[in-house]
Formats: C-alpha cells, structure tokens, sequence
C-alpha cells in the first residue's frame, strides 16, 4: 500500500544547476566512471542530498549527467521536510529522488517510514511504497527517534 | 783600343753592374718593405651575443613505458642544460602524453618545465594545462609527473570543464599503480561541480 504526502512544499525548478561539493572525487581512466566519496551534498534550489557515496551515471551521449546514486545513508532536506535513507537515485532530467531502504521521512514531529519513497521535486510530492507506517505524535514532544 | 770605344765599353760595365742591382732592389720590395696594413689584426669578428657556451636542445623528446604497458611520451620544442649538468634540463612549451595500456590517454601540456633524471620526475610550471580521453579539460599552475611510472599530482589547485559541469579541485593526482589497475584520476582537498541541466 502507497501513501501520497506533500514534500518539500512548493514546486521546484530541476532546470536550476546543480552543485555536487565533496571531499574527494575518483575517476577511472579507462572507463570513465566518476565516484564522489567524503560529505558529498549535492544541492539544487532548496532541495539538499547529502551523502557519503555518490556515483555520477552519465548520459549516453557523455555531456549530461543521467542520475546520481548516492549510498551509505542518504539524507534529503527540502524546505522544512527531511528523508533519510540508505539509498537514494536522483535523476536530474525528471527531477525525481527515488530513496530505498529504511525510508525515514519527518515532517513537523510526524514521521512516517517505508521501504521506499519517489519524491517528486517538480511539484513537490512523495509517493511511499512498501510497508508504509506513521507515527503520529500526540501533544508537543518532540518526536522520538 | 779606340779611346771612343772606352766609354761606351765603360758604360755597358757600368750597366752590367747597376741593372742587377735595380732588379734586386726591386725584387726586394716584394717582401721586405711592411705593407701597411696587418691582415690577421682587423679580420671582422662577430661579438657573440649572450654567454656562447649556453648549449640549446632543439626539438627534445623523451620516451617510457611503464611495467603495465602504459607509455609516457614527452616531447619539448626546445631544452637547455641547467648550470651545465645535463641531468637536469629546463624545457620550454613541454607536451606529455601519457598513453595507458587500455587506450586511454592524458595529456599534461605546459610553457615551461624542468626535467630532472636523478629524481626521474618532470615539475611543469605556468599555465599547465590537463586533458584526459574521460572527458576533462583542466588548468594548474604547478604539476609535477614521474618519467618512468604513471605518477603525477598538481602543487596547485584545479579548475576546468569535466564531462559535464564546470569543475574545480584543491588537487589533482593521477595514479595508476597501487589502487587498481586502471589508472585513477584522483582530485582531493575539496571538490565542487556545477553542472547546468540547461546546457551541459
């Protein structure tokens, strides 16, 4: 079962650049693959992913970048909403961040988590998939974690 | 004899007498007398312009082939021997290729560069420029590179245009031989892309 929650709140341009900033970057020679590895975050707009892993997948035609799959626990801040996951796939062109893997999503103190989430930056919307589970929290404590 | 024939007889012995004198004294000033001028003394010499020892390499290349196969081709327009020694060399407008095994290639081209045999390395200076076959073109002000081994990181930060975005890096290494087989580009202290959807 799926549950359709707002994220982040307000459409966002995936036109805008995109900056990636890490530590380090690793690029094999004979194939091409480029590897950000030490506090990447990559930014666009207001949306923020922060991982310690990102691998860039380029286009075909080797001017575009295709996606950018980051691991090792993901953590993705738009306006006030955050995600956490193990994994995340963010595909620039579509402007979609598919997260996978003990997907944590709080918004306010309400938390919601699943197996997976598609996060939809173009108009602002998550779809959770796969064991989807809410924790509301009474009252004005802070949400446990 | 007739005393008319006396003088003409006197002046023939007379002659027979001066006329090889003239002829020797005439001879003489072949030779004897100084010209005026000293031909060796005033021979045109050109003043050299600059120290004339400085040797000139014109057209220096050097050539290595790694263990793995990867071969590494430098090729100057011009180098001159550094106070002397030749092994260590100032090149001008240096150009290195580095060819790897699997037939991808970089090139380190610079303006200036000092190439030294003892330490088998080579320190590029001025506008060193970086481009390799992955689709990166790059800039440095420093870089040095091994001569006998795909070894090479830049003393300076490095800015330039990756595959897609623009790119800059506090440092550039290039490895070949430790982390795996294929040769790694390597840019650490602090990594920023910016990459534009609009236009790559």
């Amino acid at each position: 079962q799926g549950a359709q929650v707002a994220f982040g709140g307000m459409q966002q341009d995936t036109d805008a650049p995109v900056e990636v900033t890490a530590d380090q970057l690793q690029v094999n020679q004979s194939d091409g693959t480029a590897l950000y590895t030490g506090n990447v975050v990559i930014g666009q707009g207001e949306m923020r992913l922060a991982a310690p892993r990102v691998l860039v997948i380029y286009t075909e035609g080797q001017g575009r970048i295709d996606r950018l799959e980051a691991s090792g626990g993901v953590t993705l801040v738009s306006g006030e909403e955050a995600a956490e996951a193990e994994r995340a796939d963010y595909s620039i062109d579509t402007g979609t961040v598919v997260m996978t893997g003990n997907v944590l999503l709080t918004q306010g103190n309400n938390a919601l988590t699943s197996e997976r989430m598609v996060v939809n930056l173009e108009d602002g919307t998550a779809e959770m998939t796969g064991r989807v589970r809410t924790v509301l929290n009474q009252g004005d404590d802070a949400a446990q974690q | 004899m007739a005393p008319r024939g006396d003088t003409y007889s006197r002046f023939v012995g007379w002659l027979k007498l001066l006329l090889p004198l003239a002829a020797l004294a005439l001879l003489s000033t072949l030779f004897l007398l100084p010209r005026g001028t000293e031909p060796t003394i005033d021979l045109p010499f050109m003043q050299g312009s600059g120290s004339p020892g400085r040797e000139q390499i014109v057209g220096p290349n050097f050539a290595g082939t790694t263990a793995k196969g990867d071969q590494l081709r430098l090729t100057a327009e011009r180098a001159e021997p550094v106070d002397g020694a030749l092994d260590r060399i100032r090149a001008f407008s240096l150009d290195a290729a580095l060819d790897m095994a699997d037939g991808s290639r970089v090139t380190l081209r610079s303006a200036e560069g000092l190439v030294d045999e003892n330490t088998r390395s080579a320190d590029l200076e001025g506008a060193v420029e970086i481009t390799s076959t992955t689709g990166y073109v790059m800039t440095t002000e420093r870089m040095r590179t091994a001569l006998d081994r795909i070894e090479a990181e830049t003393l300076a930060p490095v800015s330039g245009k990756g595959p897609a975005g623009e790119f800059t890096a506090g440092r550039l290494v290039i490895t070949g031989e430790e982390s795996s087989d294929d040769v790694q580009l390597l840019f650490t202290d602090g990594v920023k892309l910016v990459y534009d959807p609009k236009d790559p």
